[in-house]
């Protein structure tokens, strides 16, 4: 071995090395569906929408025990709260009501409970404050004392005849849900009656990497709790961890068998005709180098590696096959003797097929998607790598005096009796490439696209879904899909929008256009709002006298109400404020509404359940500015809209650099119209079978096409390039059907994956591959028939 | 959040209600000829239920006169207590385990007595009366029986610390023989009541159906 040729392994492999600890020690993955959510187009929507994925809402699961009585569950479920606890990705969880609220409540209300009388202050306090108001409040508050709550109310109704104390205790009460009840100060929500813990994980419920071991670990404890009660309890779970991590697990599965399948066609199908483990390993070599450095590379550039782009980035990346099997190929049946001039040789079309689809893949990179973005670059650089591992690392492990196999033999005389043959290369070009331009006619117009980002994730288990929503609908959670917003400089503003929407949105619930509501209203409303209670008081005229008269007439004693005249006499309590309560024991009722943008901006929600009538919503918070309204699946499926509007004019793009590259490299008509055109038909052609088979076009069909295009420009200038030797043409004919096979043992099994990302991918790669390499032939036949004069020996 | 919780727990200073559901409750209970506190207490505890109608009288410092109202009262040992007012007004106050249960209009709201040891306070000492346990009462209460003529007994109960000595100053529960004619609630705040209970029946035996129809919830 020379010197030199040592060098280059030993640097390989101490690179190879590198870029595998690196990848060991800092792989995390994402499988966060809004990574490919627009950020530039609606920028605050965006915002929303992550803010939302990230939110402690989004962060916290819902855990139900099911025992003979309640109980019980409580009992257990605080045994297992106290144990869950410990665990570091654990960043609260709670079974039971905090024991502080009900004096924080009392202490933060109690001497503001004048500012909080109403929160239409100026239309209603004038006829509540008038002589006959005052007796009706009266009346009210007599009836309170007689009530169950009695006790309580006298205990206040010196200083709060008008009841505003309590009636702003029954708003927090309301919004606080009536679905929870507490039971031996534990949560207990449905029927039959479950324990209810609420479990807030550090990171974010899509971070696999934390939320696998996580879901594994409550598994595990919680058998081991009910093995402690006698395996009476019952477990539910719901939350976006669950389905982002067992949409993770089917995932891996679906990727794990069929990639066995395929591992295994494939070393069959190479062993088969090139008697060779060596030749095996090699082909796959830079293919495993160039997922090495693209997904540390796209470690370094984003901090963390999207489960798609793992899965289609590979994918792409899967045309890297390619170099070394024409590599092999060529020196196999090639006529020189030293590989690295083979190598040599090689470069130009290497270089052309690893350039444009490099750029085909970089045109993906500037997608406005994030993670389409992080695809094109992951496969960019997976490609670049790939070939240049072929150019410079395969050429010195190749095997010593090759002779081709009897079966590479006969492929080459079989492919060479229907591909070079002029009159059948001629006549069956023009019917196939006829027939592909007919079915491009009768399909094209019928295309229809399902931009459903949604529908490209696996259909949730129908069981799951239902303990899911069973749970959500006992605890009375919200749904974080859809979201109005109301923006702000600073909390003050943003509660004064607040206040309108909310008022807005009352009429909606009203008129049945949505079922709740829920926002940080009961709990505060806007120093502006406070002041204009406190004014309106002051504004009613001789309160102070007319108050105890109106309140004698219904039996009170006239001195009964002291503490409320010397209180309406002194300065106007100091308004409640957002940051009073973040940071009381009230923090986790109301930090759920409030998002701090990164512009020093505040954003608050209003949650809503069962949006029976979108539009009307819509145009209500339409009316309020700045205000917003958030559909996730419907901002989703328009963003995805735009992007593949966008993305398809990307691809065009790439294509134009394509040709241009091409024809700069061949300044003729005819190699260049080879090389480029069997792809450009092929996926059109596939995208026309589609439609005329009914499937809504996906994406994930167009990133499939992506690798059609990809790989059917490397078939088209293999083939151009070797016209000028039979022995190279030998080789390339070989190579090419051979990395056709290979693709559709790859990348065409997936289309029978359960995902129907990866089905999608499948179809449209197994068509588009076929098709490709068909009309490569078809296409070279039609325009260059007598091609390379056959030789004797082959 | 839940707020509701916290609203309905209140200050210790609001739970002063208690009292006087426990006077209501108390002034209904049919004694035994009592010769001792012990015979009285086992005497309670021997009862397979208790239900009675009331007639409460409320002195409220805000008011001029007092605060009247009627309804019927229903125990279930060991642990479900429900006082249903049908006059002026109709409420309810259920005790159920360690839940409380109260109903006014159409609002209800429940109570859980583990997180609000004031309130669990009262009702325990209600509980505990009623079930005749001595011992776990008299870590609430001092208790003092008083017996006068024609069989004719009073007993005072003077709460022992914080928090029921915030809010109770005393309860004092009157009969004679097996009869309880009156219970009186005094208030730390001044307020008082007085409770005086008619058709009596000491021997009251809830089926399954009255148990779910009353208490809400299936016989334990």
């Amino acid at each position: 071995m020379s010197r030199r040729r040592r060098t280059r392994l030993v640097a390989f492999a101490v690179v190879t090395l590198g870029l595998a600890v690196h990848v060991a020690s800092d792989l995390s993955i994402s499988s966060r569906l809004t990574s490919f959510l627009a950020t530039q187009d609606d920028p605050e929507i965006a915002r929303i929408a992550l803010g939302l994925a990230d939110s402690e809402r989004s962060r916290t699961l819902v855990l139900g025990i099911r025992a003979p009585d309640p109980h019980r569950a409580v009992q257990a479920a605080r045994e297992w709260s106290e144990q869950l606890a410990a665990q570091p990705e654990v960043e609260s969880i709670r079974s039971g009501p905090r024991p502080e609220l009900a004096e924080a409540a009392m202490r933060l209300y109690g001497p503001r409970r004048l500012l909080f009388l109403s929160d239409r202050p100026e239309t209603t306090l004038p006829a509540r404050l008038s002589d006959a108001g005052l007796r009706s409040a009266a009346r009210t508050l007599r009836e309170a004392l007689a009530g169950p709550e009695g006790p309580l109310i006298a205990a206040e109704a010196g200083g709060d005849p008008l009841l505003a104390l309590r009636d702003q205790l029954r708003r927090l009460g309301e919004a606080a849900g009536a679905s929870l009840r507490v039971v031996d100060g534990g949560f207990v929500a449905g029927d039959p009656e479950q324990a209810i813990v609420f479990l807030t994980t550090r990171h974010s419920a899509f971070a696999s990497s934390w939320q696998a071991p996580l879901l594994a670990h409550l598994d595990a404890s919680f058998a081991a709790l009910n093995q402690r009660h006698g395996g009476v309890l019952q477990l539910s779970r719901s939350g976006a961890h669950v389905f982002a991590i067992a949409s993770e697990t089917r995932a891996r599965a679906d990727a794990a068998w069929l990639s066995s399948i395929s591992l295994v066609a494939l070393a069959a199908l190479f062993l088969w005709v090139f008697r060779s483990l060596r030749v095996l390993a090699l082909t796959f070599l830079p293919l495993l180098f160039g997922m090495l450095a693209a997904t540390s590379a796209t470690l370094l550039l984003s901090g963390g590696l999207h489960a798609l782009t793992l899965a289609f980035g590979s994918a792409l990346i899967g045309i890297c096959t390619d170099y070394p099997l024409h590599l092999v190929s060529h020196w196999i049946l090639g006529d020189e003797r030293d590989p690295r001039r083979t190598s040599r040789l090689l470069r130009t079309p290497i270089a052309l097929a690893a350039g444009t689809s490099a750029a085909g893949f970089l045109a993906i990179g500037a997608s406005e998607l994030p993670g389409l973005r992080e695809i094109g670059v992951f496969a960019a650089i997976g490609v670049a790598s790939a070939a240049a591992v072929t150019m410079i690392v395969v050429p010195d492990l190749l095997p010593r005096d090759p002779v081709p196999t009897p079966v590479q033999r006969s492929m080459i005389a079989w492919l060479r009796r229907w591909i070079a043959d002029g009159r059948i290369a001629r006549w069956g070009g023009a019917v196939v490439v006829a027939g592909t331009i007919g079915m491009c006619l009768a399909g094209l117009p019928r295309i229809r696209w399902n931009d459903d980002l949604f529908a490209l994730n696996a259909p949730l288990d129908s069981e799951q879904l239902r303990e899911a929503r069973d749970l959500q609908t006992a605890v009375g959670g919200v749904d974080l899909g859809r979201v109005a917003v109301a923006f702000g400089s600073d909390d003050e503003s943003a509660l004064r929008i607040g206040e309108s929407l909310h008022e807005r949105l009352e009429h909606a619930r009203d008129s049945d256009a949505v079922g709740e509501i829920r926002s940080v209203h009961p709990f505060l409303w806007s120093r502006h709002l406070q002041e204009r209670n406190w004014q309106a008081l002051a504004a009613a005229p001789d309160l102070a006298a007319r108050l105890p008269v109106a309140f004698a007439s219904e039996g009170f004693r006239a001195n009964a109400f002291t503490a409320f005249v010397e209180e309406l006499g002194g300065p106007a309590p100091t308004p409640l404020a957002f940051d009073a309560l973040l940071a009381s024991p009230l923090r986790d009722a109301v930090a759920p509404f409030r998002l701090a943008l990164d512009d020093d901006r505040v954003a608050l929600f209003t949650f809503l359940r069962d949006v029976r009538r979108p539009q009307e919503i819509e145009a209500a918070v339409g009316e309020v500015q700045g205000a917003l309204y958030f559909d996730q699946q419907r901002f989703a499926t328009r963003i995805n809209e735009r992007a593949r509007t966008r993305s398809m004019q990307l691809v065009a793009l790439g294509s134009v650099a394509v040709m241009a590259m091409l024809t700069l490299r061949y300044r003729r008509i005819v190699p260049t119209l080879i090389a480029a055109a069997p792809p450009g038909i092929a996926a059109a052609t596939t995208i026309a079978l589609l439609a005329l088979a009914g499937t809504p076009i996906t994406i994930l069909h167009l990133l499939g096409l992506l690798l059609v295009l990809s790989l059917g420009i490397d078939y088209g200038i293999f083939l151009v390039e070797a016209r000028a030797d039979v022995a190279e043409e030998d080789a390339t004919l070989l190579s090419v059907t051979l990395d056709c096979a290979s693709t559709i043992a790859s990348f065409g099994l997936l289309a029978a994956s359960s995902f129907p990302a990866l089905r999608a991918l499948g179809i449209a790669t197994g068509i588009g591959i076929t098709l490709s390499l068909l009309l490569a032939f078809s296409i070279r036949g039609l325009l260059d028939p007598g091609g390379v004069a056959p030789r004797e020996s082959s | 959040m839940h707020a509701s919780r916290t609203r309905r727990n209140g200050s210790r200073r609001r739970f002063a209600a208690f009292p006087l559901l426990l006077a209501a409750c108390v002034g209904g209970l049919a004694a035994p000829a009592a010769a001792d506190l012990a015979t009285l207490l086992r005497d309670f505890a021997a009862m397979p239920g208790f239900s009675a109608r009331f007639r409460e009288d409320k002195q409220i410092a805000l008011l001029e006169a007092p605060l009247v109202s009627e309804g019927m009262l229903y125990f279930a040992p060991p642990d479900r207590l429900a006082r249903f007012v049908e006059r002026p007004v109709t409420s309810a106050v259920i005790l159920s385990g360690r839940t409380l249960r109260i109903r006014d209009g159409k609002m209800e709201r429940s109570i859980d007595l583990v997180t609000t040891p004031a309130v669990g306070a009262l009702v325990d000492g209600l509980r505990l009366l009623l079930a005749g346990d001595r011992e776990a009462l008299a870590k609430l209460y001092d208790m003092e029986l008083r017996e006068a003529a024609q069989h004719r007994w009073t007993l005072r109960m003077l709460p022992r610390g914080a928090p029921l000595t915030d809010l109770v100053r005393e309860i004092e529960v009157s009969g004679r023989g097996r009869d309880v004619d009156r219970v009186r609630v005094k208030e730390r705040s001044g307020d008082e009541s007085s409770s005086v209970l008619s058709e009596i029946d000491a021997n009251r035996h809830f089926d399954a159906a009255e148990q779910r129809r009353l208490f809400g919830v299936p016989p334990p």
